[in-house]
């Protein structure tokens, strides 16, 4: 009989227009949406060389010549430079700027300034370059602060290396800020599973619904049909899962990297970690409906947010200022380990993230059970 | 015994919603819990089934304590709520036969059980429907097989005729009877006394989560002074004449109002006869006469001091 009572909620899930269309339309939507506002913003093929002009307006003549430098090694392919840069005073860049003859130009000092007359690709591009060389350079004078003499040892050596960066990286697998954004969009889609977890532990909780009433005075036992309407509900998202991924690889065009088993060894993880969020909300938060699931999707939108689902700068920010967010986010640890998969040929960071993924489920497992057991209510 | 509530507390903060509630249900009984709306039926239904926390009492069911684990009792009983508890994505077959697959694992079994329960409420025609197709009266009949589906001993039905045409409500009230015949046991809760009179064999009158009086139906019309209410039609009668009739012996009281002259009167032999006497030798003329035995309104309304239906 246990069979037909997941037969049974299998259908109720799948007759739910309103599950179907979040669970299954809405990420394939997203998905599309993402392919056409970000590929072509980081496409590199259509992107030409940019015109700016360089000021310099500080005496520190290595600081200065080493952006010149940073600027000019910049390419978009190999035989394409990035930029063109013109080295002027500030009265000729600004008229150059003024008469669309350059993007922006950039005033070096103790810290870069970038002009721009505009918004808009080219002069986002300019920006963001400056934001990743003053970061660059940060981290240069951090560590010099720390250890005077490790410019003497190779120091700046190193950060220009890139080869020394990419020792790690899969031979196939190239950089791509696009990526973050559909493996969070993917992590997020996992994590959503928390929607069905609420929904389950709603039906069978007397004070919530009077089906779930009917429930709790037959003889079966509680945590026994939880188990198996969440099991549906993980045979229904699953589902959704798969669409989605389908839909990212072979339509979109997404790697994943090579390792299915692993990839969907992360899913797996993702999910029940996802549907046990949507439990234990349920279970411990004693409010309406509606506000149970506001806090359930809240938790989900602000994880795939500090994951960099619509920022992808996020992502660097939270590993920079608060790393300890890295760990807790669900949707990071799983972003992450789709990241992991397609950089890294070892699994050492995959399985870090999947062993605080499954840690954080069974915490939540336990959690659910002593909420849920033997349980009463103070007011129907 | 079949069911014992002894002492019941429940508390909402400082509202007292059962307050020392005692009742006890015998096997073979339809026991009714007539009260107003808020008078703590529900809750009482709540704490029997061991859904709400109470604050104090026992509660017994087959001659055991219950619990939210006391799975061997759960088995035996039938709930019918007041709200219908169904699902929207099953057909009206499938539901029935999930409810029943709860408390039943054999599949021939709860084939058969749910064949029984869908001819129990005539909805034969109506198998393949989906429950937001039914009306409201086929859809409380749904909610009543998926409740008696598993044939209980013991069937709770909590104001299962509200919102519900008249046609319905008969057929319900009937398939109640029907299955106490069949040996179940019933508590039924309403606040429409009718109903409670027509089906009930014992009766626990609620207010303010205490049982104010019970009994059957006899014994309960028994407790008050009121014998019989005469109505009489009448279009010209003086205030003086009312006071007259009002002093008419075992009169308890008269009230005129909108043509219509309501007269209360105690237990006894004669008592319209006099006052149709009275209005003959004073040439009050009237029309319609009739007269009516105490009803349960009567009953909570002598002992509470005011209407069931407030």
């Amino acid at each position: 009989m246990l069979f037909h009572l997941y037969k049974s909620r299998l259908k109720c899930l799948f007759k739910n227009k309103e599950n179907i269309f979040w669970s299954y339309l809405f990420p394939v939507a997203l998905a599309a949406l993402f392919y056409f506002a970000f590929t072509n913003v980081y496409s590199s093929s259509d992107l030409k060389t940019i015109n700016i002009a360089f000021v310099q307006d500080v005496e520190d003549e290595n600081a200065t010549n080493l952006m010149k430098e940073v600027l000019e090694g910049a390419k978009i392919s190999d035989d394409l430079p990035l930029f063109n840069v013109k080295y002027s005073d500030i009265q000729e860049a600004s008229k150059a700027l003024e008469e669309d003859e350059i993007i922006a130009y950039i005033v070096s000092g103790e810290e870069a300034k970038v002009y721009v007359k505009n918004n808009g690709l080219k002069q986002t591009i300019v920006k963001s370059f400056m934001d990743s060389y003053k970061r660059a350079a940060y981290t240069i004078q951090s560590i010099l602060i720390k250890n005077p003499a490790a410019i003497s040892q190779g120091l700046l050596d190193d950060v220009m290396d890139y080869k020394s960066y990419t020792t790690e990286v899969k031979k196939d697998a190239e950089p791509d800020v696009v990526l973050i954004y559909f493996y969070s969009l993917l992590a997020m889609c996992c994590l959503m599973a928390a929607n069905w977890g609420l929904e389950e532990v709603t039906n069978i909780q007397g004070n919530r619904s009077s089906r779930g009433a009917r429930i709790n005075v037959s003889p079966i036992h509680k945590m026994k049909l939880l188990l198996i309407n969440m099991l549906a509900a993980f045979t229904s998202h699953a589902g959704s899962i798969v669409l989605v991924i389908l839909f990212m690889k072979k339509v979109l065009g997404i790697s994943f990297g090579n390792n299915l088993p692993h990839l969907i060894l992360a899913c797996i993880v993702g999910s029940l970690l996802g549907l046990f969020i949507g439990v234990t909300v349920g279970v411990w938060v004693n409010k309406s409906s509606g506000v149970q699931g506001a806090i359930t999707t809240s938790i989900i939108m602000f994880g795939a947010f500090l994951s960099g689902m619509m920022f992808v700068d996020m992502k660097y920010l939270v590993a920079k200022k608060v790393p300890i967010l890295q760990y807790i986010n669900p949707v990071n640890l799983v972003s992450d380990s789709f990241y992991s998969l397609y950089y890294y040929d070892d699994f050492n960071r995959f399985n870090l993230n999947i062993t605080i993924l499954l840690i954080m489920t069974v915490i939540l497992c336990v959690v659910s059970y002593l909420g849920l057991r033997r349980r009463t209510y103070a007011s129907i | 015994m079949i069911v014992k509530v002894d002492g019941l507390v429940k508390r909402y903060g400082r509202l007292v919603a059962l307050d020392y509630l005692n009742f006890e249900v015998k096997e073979g009984e339809i026991f009714g819990l007539l009260g107003p709306n808020g008078s703590g039926k529900t809750t009482a239904i709540n704490c029997i089934l061991s859904l709400l926390k109470y604050d104090k009492g026992t509660i017994e069911i087959f001659g055991k304590k219950m619990g939210p684990d006391k799975y061997d009792i759960k088995r035996d009983i039938g709930i019918i709520m007041q709200n219908v508890a169904v699902f929207d994505e099953l057909t009206v077959y499938e539901n029935i036969y999930y409810f029943c697959s709860l408390y039943i694992n054999d599949k021939e079994k709860i084939k058969e059980y749910t064949e029984e329960a869908i001819s129990f409420v005539s909805l034969e025609e109506y198998k393949k429907f989906y429950p937001k197709k039914l009306s409201g009266g086929l859809l409380r009949r749904l909610n009543i097989a998926c409740g008696i589906v598993h044939k209980p001993k013991l069937i709770i039905l909590d104001e299962p005729t509200v919102a519900v045409d008249p046609q319905s409500r008969n057929k319900i009230l009937e398939g109640i009877k029907l299955l106490n015949e069949q040996g179940a046991t019933v508590i039924y809760t309403s606040h429409y006394m009718e109903e409670v009179e027509q089906i009930c064999d014992k009766i626990a009158i609620i207010d303010k989560g205490k049982v104010v009086a019970q009994g059957t139906k006899d014994e309960l019309k028994a407790m008050i002074s009121i014998g019989e209410k005469i109505t009489i039609e009448t279009y010209q009668i003086t205030e003086e004449q009312i006071m007259i009739i009002r002093e008419l012996p075992n009169v308890i009281s008269v009230i005129y109002d909108n043509n219509q002259l309501e007269i209360k009167s105690g237990r006894g032999k004669n008592n319209l006869l006099q006052v149709l006497h009275y209005m003959e030798n004073n040439k009050i003329a009237f029309g319609k006469v009739f007269t009516q035995l105490p009803t349960l309104n009567d009953v909570f309304l002598e002992i509470t001091g005011k209407e069931l239906r407030d």
